[in-house]
């Protein structure tokens, strides 16, 4: 693995977790060990080559608490070759993985300031490591208050609500779901996070915002956070991209100078915006 | 008249004949109506000026190679394939390699594949005696007489070559033959070229430079055939693939071309570059200013390969050029 960045090893999957259900949204989180008992040390922001012999290959970040480096998760959408074949994988069936790969939410540069979470759906997902890390008994006291305002289509398509009230009880905790129109029973919120946003009630002096969700949604939000005063140097996001070989050579993720693989997945605001947008 | 530096055409065959016992030997061969690399003996290489069809690259980063095998408990990593010695590579394409060397195995991580066959195979360079149709390597900075990214250097020198020893191997092999053993290679020999008269400046605005021309104009003739990126020395993006044979599935690296739509789709449906001419200007423009940022230089040695076979006409020089006024 270390002289061969290409070479994969095998990991078991321990456990799933039927996260949404919907014809258009079907996602499950798969709990991984590696099958050699090594750890996976990764850093918040960090993702994964994830293979299946035969069908291929993709990138997928980390789902998980960086904290617990025996077991990984990754929650992956049924959308491909790739997915769609995971999709049908059962408990104790084997993948293969290399990483981590890429860089990391800046986590100590973080410290002693409040944090907003913004995800559009899957999105979620390469945000939790960082919520977990913030959230765990030994890190919470580093960070101020937590906000999270949380949108999917529709009231079933949130991701890891059997978590939301673990992560309340971590106190100074606010969570906000919303959705993108109202529905019988839905209490949330109704609305875009880059409307949404603006109702909040924010410290931008002692804010760091933190975005995932499609390409849309970030460019959208982080245009009010920026209009509302947040400065560029203060947002970050991480961008998905077709990342075949994680390692900076292929190409395909190559946008101006930069290589998402390498140079990313996390990307401030302030240098996001002196890149070609071509994300 | 010989120079004690010169070899004739009849020694340099001696030479490849005894380096042939430990290599398979390849260079430019004729191939129907075309020029291009094959696997050759000796006396089938041609010796002449033209210059191939397709870029020697493939003998570092093949247009497919297996990877791995998915073992049982294990990935089984492809042992080294066996070197090849390369004959007749033109300084342009010397140079293409070295600027491949750069970014396959600098950035982090190194290429193992990449690397290996870099310190395994032999080259033996062969300088240009006139500029073809469509070349333009001087623009570039690049003597298209002489460069000394290979073991040995060649240039002809009416019936005879000049030739320069440039690394120990180069200088072994030499010293081995009867025939060139005593042949005193001109050793420091450094190539002659004016400076780069076609770059971008490398701290340049990318953004700046997605308005300085009209891309969608620059790029209309372009079909999107990628034939461009094929033939390219230095084009080098990939895809895996992964292909079964008697119970085993193996992992192959194969050659993909930013000129394809689906070379960025998302999974999502998502495109970043959807755009034919998006496509066209990440080509250029990674080629003379994203790699020249990163590591100096600029990724087109002026072979003139993609302007010679382009279907539609497309002449990168003539835009690159534009490019580079537009934005001074």
């Amino acid at each position: 693995m270390k002289d061969n960045p290409y070479l994969p090893v095998r990991a078991r999957i321990e456990k799933i977790i039927q996260e949404t259900c919907s014809p258009e949204l079907d996602v499950k989180t798969y709990c991984l060990k590696l099958a050699d008992g090594g750890e996976m040390n990764f850093l918040p922001g960090q993702f994964l080559e994830l293979s299946l012999p035969g069908v291929g290959e993709c990138p997928f970040g980390f789902s998980s608490s960086p904290l617990g480096r025996e077991r990984f998760q990754l929650t992956v959408k049924r959308t491909g070759k790739v997915t769609g074949m995971m999709h049908s994988l059962r408990e104790g069936d084997h993948v293969w993985v290399r990483g981590p790969f890429g860089n990391s939410f800046p986590l100590e540069k973080m410290e002693g300031s409040n944090l907003l979470f913004i995800a559009g759906g899957l999105g979620l997902a390469p945000l939790r490591p960082f919520i977990l890390y913030a959230l765990d008994a030994s890190n919470r006291s580093k960070y101020g208050a937590v906000d999270m305002l949380l949108a999917a289509r529709t009231g079933g398509d949130h991701c890891f609500t059997y978590e939301y009230d673990e992560w309340r009880n971590k106190g100074n905790v606010t969570i906000r779901l919303t959705i993108d129109k109202q529905e019988p029973g839905w209490k949330g919120l109704v609305g875009f996070p880059h409307d949404l946003v603006r109702d909040l009630a924010l410290d931008l002096d002692a804010l760091y915002a933190i975005l995932c969700g499609p390409p849309i949604m970030i460019k959208a939000a982080q245009r009010s956070l920026m209009e509302m005063g947040l400065p560029a140097d203060r947002i970050y996001t991480t961008l998905e991209m077709r990342m075949t070989c994680g390692v900076g050579k292929c190409g395909k993720c190559n946008i101006g100078r930069r290589y998402v693989c390498v140079d990313g997945p996390v990307f401030r605001m302030s240098d996001l915006s002196e890149m070609p947008a071509e994300y | 008249m010989s120079r004690s530096d010169s070899i004739s055409r009849d020694d340099l065959t001696r030479l490849l004949d005894v380096l042939g016992r430990d290599m398979r030997i390849a260079g430019p061969v004729k191939e129907g109506r075309t020029v291009d690399y094959g696997i050759s003996s000796p006396d089938g290489l041609l010796m002449d000026d033209s210059v191939s069809y397709k870029s020697p690259k493939e003998f570092y980063f093949p247009q497919a190679e297996r990877l791995m095998a998915f073992g049982g408990g294990t990935a089984e990593e492809e042992p080294a394939s066996e070197p090849f010695l390369i004959f007749g590579v033109r300084p342009c394409d010397l140079e293409g390699l070295r600027i491949l060397r750069e970014i396959f195995l600098s950035g982090g991580y190194s290429d193992p594949f990449f690397r290996r066959r870099m310190e395994n195979n032999f080259i033996i360079g062969l300088g240009c005696v006139e500029r073809k149709e469509g070349c333009f390597c001087d623009k570039l900075g690049i003597d298209m007489r002489f460069s000394d990214f290979c073991d040995i250097m060649l240039e002809p020198d009416g019936e005879s070559y000049h030739v320069e020893h440039l690394s120990g191997r180069g200088r072994a092999a030499l010293a081995a033959v009867p025939q060139t053993a005593g042949v005193s290679c001109g050793v420091g020999r450094a190539a002659t070229a004016p400076p780069p008269a076609l770059y971008l400046d490398e701290n340049a605005d990318e953004q700046r430079l997605f308005g300085v021309i009209d891309w969608e104009e620059a790029a209309f003739p372009c079909r999107g055939c990628g034939i461009c990126t094929f033939i390219c020395p230095t084009c080098h993006c990939f895809e895996f693939k992964d292909s079964g044979r008697d119970g085993v599935i193996s992992r192959y690296r194969c050659w993909d071309s930013c000129m394809y739509p689906r070379f960025t789709l998302h999974a999502s449906g998502h495109n970043p570059r959807s755009a034919r001419h998006e496509r066209y200007r990440q080509r250029v423009l990674h080629k003379y200013l994203y790699v020249r940022k990163n590591t100096g230089y600029t990724a087109c040695v002026g072979c003139g390969r993609c302007v010679r076979h382009c279907p539609a006409g497309m002449n990168i020089k003539d835009v690159a050029e534009s490019v580079m006024e537009a934005s001074r």
